[in-house]
């Protein structure tokens, strides 16, 4: 039988990333990965000047 | 106005010896995510209020984690400024001291925080953990997409500041304020 | 728009430190931990462990006294209860299968990198500025004045500091980094076959050598099915190869609708519902090439230089696979890069490839100020009316590309398109898997409660945040004394 494992560090806060697998026979047979990274983005860029913009984007985290 | 305490005491015999206290303040955080950028907006707004002697440096740590290891090595007394969910009503500005700091950050609250945590376990290996460790922070009320803070961490952000100056004057700086300026240019992140 | 040829040489020198410092930190702070039992270290033999490390390579740092300060530098911190900040940790877990000596070399290599990394970044602290968050930058060049007279600018006292680094921390990169990676690879070398997932490889040309960003000192480009053979490059910034191939899909993400659009179109208009295995299950969209989801990265990159016939590739991925079978006693092709420990081999192998380019990048801006030209900016200008622009660079996990679109001087819209986008992307529109997903298929895992085999998978791609794929521990409750001030 099939048994779902899900590693997922963060369960209140945006921003991480949570993987889900189905484990058959010792394999993993099924996985999802969800993460929450770059919603938002043009919402605070929009109408900037395109001079200030990597200001804005060296800040997102983790590239 | 130089107050008593445990830090004073560290700085007043090190000064006897002629050693000086080096201290770090250190914002972290992301400025994109609202309230979570206040450890760098407290920097940014410290630089623009006050003068302060050699001894004090103050960095915009980011989300970075071990890079910012060269960066403490060396200090003896490490203030970070950071959002803190401490399970207070949101405003409320919190101080956390000495091993608390660690297991703070471990709780993992925010993207960065695991990088604070690593580095800090990266300095108690290399031995350049700085003896003194004290976070101050918010308790936030919104941590997402955008820039500026939400009314509860706005309204007691100069509480902040002022608690941080506080403590730097515990330990015996003189933090000098500076003249308005009413030229300076204004922050690329907007008003809070 | 043209950049000036210093501006040019400043922004890849930083690029390549970021790179290389990126590169060590992942091996031994984030993906080793997953191979490497640092509990089983402290049992080592110190005389044992040192013997290795001079079989193994000719660092100078491998000597007996400095493998047993590092031991005893462990024990220490074992024994003051620290060890639970490395969560990720799966000490004693049955995947563990290195002899204390090889694991307590890593962990002793593990404490030097953390001196090794720091010393690369200050490339980057020196011409940026400062770092994080570097000051330098400007559209059309950089801020950096060059006067060789003056004590205040970029000058040569500067540069050769910047060149003692960047040797430094290629001994390193050379001598132990790629090293280890390939002793890690032949121990655990049944982990080729796990992980392969996408095999449609994609990575962008970077270290522009022109003002005008049309020849690059390392090349990039399109690889599908895993077939070097079929590698198209890309050719320029402007090259309409890889501007029109991309796109980007919604069915699987929580954004209104079911669409696949080009970055300068996107929207962005969030829809959560819950966690829906069959629908809508995550915040990142799914990028796709020519339709297809791709895996980018430096496994990708290496690839592409690889099958470019870039030189330094080849030498440093044929020292790589010469080291692992010589250690494994059987021989290791390329192929064997199509996996998860393929994707750290990868890693060290395009770290050493940017040793090379940083030094061949050095030499070129000294010969250019040589000559006289001082140059870094041109002003840039803005047409009126509606523009759009994109740009790209193979950043540390892969291809980045940020897609703008301009109206009267604004930005209208802002489209970043990121390497851990393309990688840890759901399903896309036609329900295939994203490269993680992929990945994962197959892998074997001993202990579903400690599933150290997805983390090495998922690891080997080093997602964007380091903290992001430590398991969740609900139980550790910390009591943390937190007072209002």
């Amino acid at each position: 039988m099939a048994k779902r494992i899900t590693i997922d560090p963060i369960t209140r806060i945006e921003g991480h990333l949570r993987i889900d697998c189905e484990i058959d026979g010792g394999k993993v047979t099924n996985a999802w990965s969800s993460g929450q990274m770059w919603r938002g983005i043009e919402n605070i860029l929009q109408g900037r000047d395109p001079r200030d913009a990597w200001i804005f984007t060296q800040r997102f985290c983790g590239v | 106005m130089i107050h008593g305490g445990k830090g004073f005491f560290i700085y007043r015999e090190r000064k006897r010896r002629g050693d000086v206290l080096n201290i770090m303040v250190l914002g972290v955080g992301s400025i994109l995510m609202m309230d979570e950028g206040i450890g760098i907006r407290a920097i940014e707004e410290l630089q623009a209020r006050y003068l302060f002697p050699e001894n004090v440096e103050l960095l915009d740590g980011g989300t970075s984690g071990i890079e910012l290891l060269s960066y403490i090595s060396g200090k003896d007394y490490l203030i970070i400024i950071d959002a803190i969910k401490g399970g207070m009503i949101p405003g409320t500005v919190l101080k956390v001291e000495g091993a608390d700091v660690h297991a703070k950050f471990r709780t993992r609250i925010s993207p960065h925080q695991i990088g604070i945590s690593d580095l800090l376990a990266s300095a108690c290996l290399t031995g350049e953990l700085p003896k003194q460790l004290v976070l101050f922070g918010i308790e936030p009320k919104t941590i997402q997409m955008g820039i500026g803070f939400s009314n509860e961490v706005r309204a007691r952000f100069d509480h902040l500041l002022e608690v941080v100056v506080g403590e730097l004057e515990r330990l015996g700086v003189m933090v000098q304020p500076r003249e308005h300026n009413p030229d300076a240019a204004e922050s690329i992140w907007g008003r809070m | 728009m043209e950049i000036p040829l210093n501006a040019q040489y400043i922004r890849n020198l930083m690029m390549g430190a970021h790179a290389t410092h990126d590169h060590i930190v992942h091996f031994y702070h984030l993906a080793a931990l997953d191979w490497v039992d640092i509990v089983s270290a402290l049992k080592a033999d110190a005389r044992a462990t040192a013997n290795l490390g001079q079989k193994l390579s000719s660092w100078a740092g491998n000597s007996y006294d400095a493998v047993k300060a590092s031991q005893e530098r462990l024990k220490t911190f074992v024994g003051s209860g620290q060890l639970g900040v490395y969560g990720s940790g799966y000490w004693g877990h049955p995947a563990m299968k290195l002899a204390p000596e090889v694991n307590m070399l890593a962990a002793h290599h593990y404490l030097q990198a953390l001196e090794q990394q720091r010393e690369i970044n200050k490339v980057v602290a020196i011409l940026g500025s400062k770092t994080p968050h570097i000051q330098n930058v400007a559209v059309g060049g950089v801020s950096n004045a060059i006067n060789l007279d003056s004590q205040s600018t970029l000058n040569m006292e500067r540069l050769y500091y910047i060149k003692t680094l960047i040797d430094k921390a290629g001994d390193f990169v050379e001598n132990v980094l790629l090293v280890d990676t390939a002793a890690v690879a032949a121990f655990y070398a049944d982990w080729t076959g796990h992980g392969k997932g996408v095999t449609d490889y994609l990575s962008a040309p970077d270290m522009p050598l022109d003002t005008k960003g049309t020849t690059f000192a390392l090349p990039g480009g399109y690889i599908p099915d895993g077939d070097v053979s079929k590698f198209q490059p890309i050719k320029s910034y402007q090259d309409a190869f890889f501007k029109d191939n991309v796109k980007e899909s919604i069915k699987h993400s929580w954004y209104d609708g079911d669409w696949d659009k080009h970055p300068w179109d996107g929207e962005t208009v969030p829809k959560y519902t819950d966690f829906q295995d069959k629908g809508k299950y995550s915040w990142v969209k799914s990028p796709t090439f020519k339709g297809k989801p791709a895996q980018v990265g430096p496994l990708a990159n290496v690839l592409c230089m690889f099958a470019a016939g870039h030189e330094p590739t080849k030498r440093y991925a044929t020292k790589m696979l010469d080291t692992i079978s010589a250690l494994a006693g059987t021989k290791v092709g390329i192929s064997a890069l199509h996996s998860t420990i393929g994707r750290i081999g990868a890693r060290s192998i395009r770290a050493a490839v940017l040793y090379d380019t940083l030094k061949s990048q050095w030499q070129l801006l000294v010969d250019n100020i040589a000559k006289g030209d001082v140059k870094t900016f041109n002003p840039p200008t803005f047409p009126s009316g509606e523009q759009r622009g994109f740009g790209f660079h193979e950043a540390p996990r892969g291809i980045l590309s940020h897609w703008i679109v301009i109206k009267d001087g604004k930005i209208k819209n802002y489209q970043a398109v990121v390497p851990s986008t393309w990688n840890a992307g759901p399903r896309n529109s036609q329900d295939a898997l994203g490269p993680y997903e992929s990945a994962l298929i197959g892998t074997p895992v001993k202990d579903p409660e400690k599933p150290l085999e997805v983390l090495r998978t998922i690891h080997s791609f080093d997602p964007c945040l380091a903290c992001a794929i430590h398991v969740l521990d609900k139980d550790r409750n910390e009591i943390v004394k937190v007072k209002a001030v």
